[in-house]
């Protein structure tokens, strides 16, 4: 199914040269034109020939061709470019299964605005990957079925965004109404408005649409207990956050920082305080989606 | 003699057979072009106001059209969303080629459709819209250009398709 939907992504020729391929761990693919396709896991680095075997040369590695940017355009879209306009605007399109198509090329501007993306080079799948589970020991701490105000921080590619999916999963599975702002797509990467990753049975997205926007209509139209947010920053967050908590919903976000110091600096202690009871530090990069400690609002550690 | 008679009788009528055909041809390539045209404000709207993806507007097109039309829409949409083809004016031609001996569309009309599906599908809807509203122009003018020259060429073929039906019959028997 995972190979399929990225295959999917793929004009005959490269579908055919990737399906030989053997797909474990791999997290990228990177086509640029007129250059190697690079595949990725984790950290290494591979090249695949034309026969669709892994090699370690660039030299020995299939050479994308402008006619496969072109196709795989054409696929990502579903051949209907003008359908996902918006989300070019923004530089990706999320695909069936959740994975991401990024773009580079030349992009138009007009007035000010990013308009489309013509001539591309290069074009990134990352290929979605959910941890099923990885939030079972923050859950097990707060108590299954405990709701909390939570701000889950890390530094990037540290696995907020993994943790929050499945704290969401993990709640509604367990009888909450969770509704999530997924501005990005990041969290349940829908796709024509299905989510291709599980975020539970009892959970509503919104997604594409500015999160203090979302986070309202949420609140309006679908009477979550839970509200979920990726990546908050700007004060029409934090007032959207403020009204959830008022509303009597209990809000998860994630945010970047090393810790709740860091945090502080860059929000205000005042505001972090006064919207969430707990505060989940993520070890980092090293040690992905790894909880380093927890506190309480105040930043007073409760758990290392 | 009544094989004879059955041979006029045979004659006669693939006469005038061929002349009501030939009577009726413009009318109904006119009509195609009209269901056609429906088919494509239907896209217009499907790519406007919903944004859907071309090949489940396509489907939804097919259920709303009829005849050959219905069976272009509806295979194109299906080749689309199989991804068997590398571009939309490919599944485009192709379903219109498949159908070449069953439809009253000419050389030209696939070819202004065939440029019109090698636009389909980029740029914007803006775009988009302008283009199918150029072909909807090119099925106006042909429509009402057939309809001005079937009301002309109908009754001549008619006559000419029975009169010479009698005329080789008297000629032979």
């Amino acid at each position: 199914m995972l190979k399929n939907t990225v295959l999917d992504c793929f004009g005959e020729k490269m579908r055919k040269i990737l399906g030989g391929y053997d797909w474990r761990n791999i997290n990228e693919i990177r086509v640029r034109a007129e250059r190697p396709v690079i595949l990725k896991s984790g950290n290494n680095e591979y090249f695949v020939n034309n026969d669709g075997q892994a090699v370690f040369e660039p030299q020995k590695g299939y050479i994308a061709e402008h006619s496969d940017l072109e196709q795989m355009v054409n696929m990502i879209s579903d051949y209907s470019l003008y359908s996902v306009q918006e989300q070019l605007r923004k530089g990706f399109i999320t695909v069936r299964g959740g994975h991401r198509a990024a773009f580079a090329g030349s992009y138009a501007v007009e007035n000010g605005q990013v308009c489309t993306v013509k001539n591309i080079g290069s074009i990134n799948i990352r290929i979605a990957g959910e941890i099923k589970n990885c939030a079972d020991d923050v859950l097990r701490f707060f108590g299954r079925g405990v709701l909390k105000n939570m701000l889950i921080i890390s530094p990037v590619c540290g696995g907020k965004t993994t943790l929050l999916r499945d704290m969401a999963r993990q709640l509604s599975e367990d009888g909450a109404t969770v509704g999530i702002a997924d501005e990005r797509g990041e969290i349940a990467a829908c796709y024509m408005g299905v989510p291709q990753l599980d975020v539970g049975i009892r959970t509503d997205v919104i997604d594409g649409c500015p999160k203090a926007d979302a986070i309202s209509m949420l609140i309006r139209t679908m009477s979550p207990e839970l509200i979920c947010a990726d990546e908050i920053g700007a004060e029409e967050d934090f007032s959207a956050m403020r009204e959830a908590a008022l509303s009597g919903a209990f809000v998860i976000c994630t945010a970047h920082g090393r810790d709740e110091e860091d945090i502080y600096k860059k929000f205000g202690y005042q505001r972090i305080a006064e919207i969430f009871d707990r505060l989940i530090v993520l070890e980092g990069r090293n040690n992905i989606g790894k909880i380093k400690h927890i506190a309480n609002g105040r930043g007073e550690k409760i758990c290392l | 003699m009544l094989i004879k008679a059955i041979g006029a009788f045979i004659v006669f009528f693939s006469c005038a057979a061929c002349g009501l055909y030939l009577s009726l041809k413009d009318r109904f390539r006119a009509e195609e072009l009209k269901e056609m045209k429906r088919g494509l404000m239907l896209l217009k709207s499907s790519i406007g106001y919903s944004s859907k993806p071309l090949y489940e507007a396509m489907i939804d097109i097919s259920e709303k059209t009829e005849n050959t039309v219905s069976e272009i829409f509806e295979d194109t949409g299906r080749l689309l969303k199989a991804r068997k083809a590398s571009s939309v004016g490919e599944a485009w031609r192709k379903t219109i080629s498949d159908r070449r001996s069953r439809t009253y569309f000419t050389k030209n009309d696939t070819e202004m459709f065939s440029a019109f599906a090698d636009i389909l599908g980029g740029d914007d809807s803006k775009c988009q819209i302008e283009n199918i509203d150029s072909v909807i122009d090119y099925i106006d003018k042909k429509a009402e250009e057939l309809m001005r020259k079937n009301n002309k060429d109908a009754r001549l073929f008619r006559s000419a398709g029975v009169l010479g039906g009698i005329l080789i019959v008297v000629v032979l028997f």
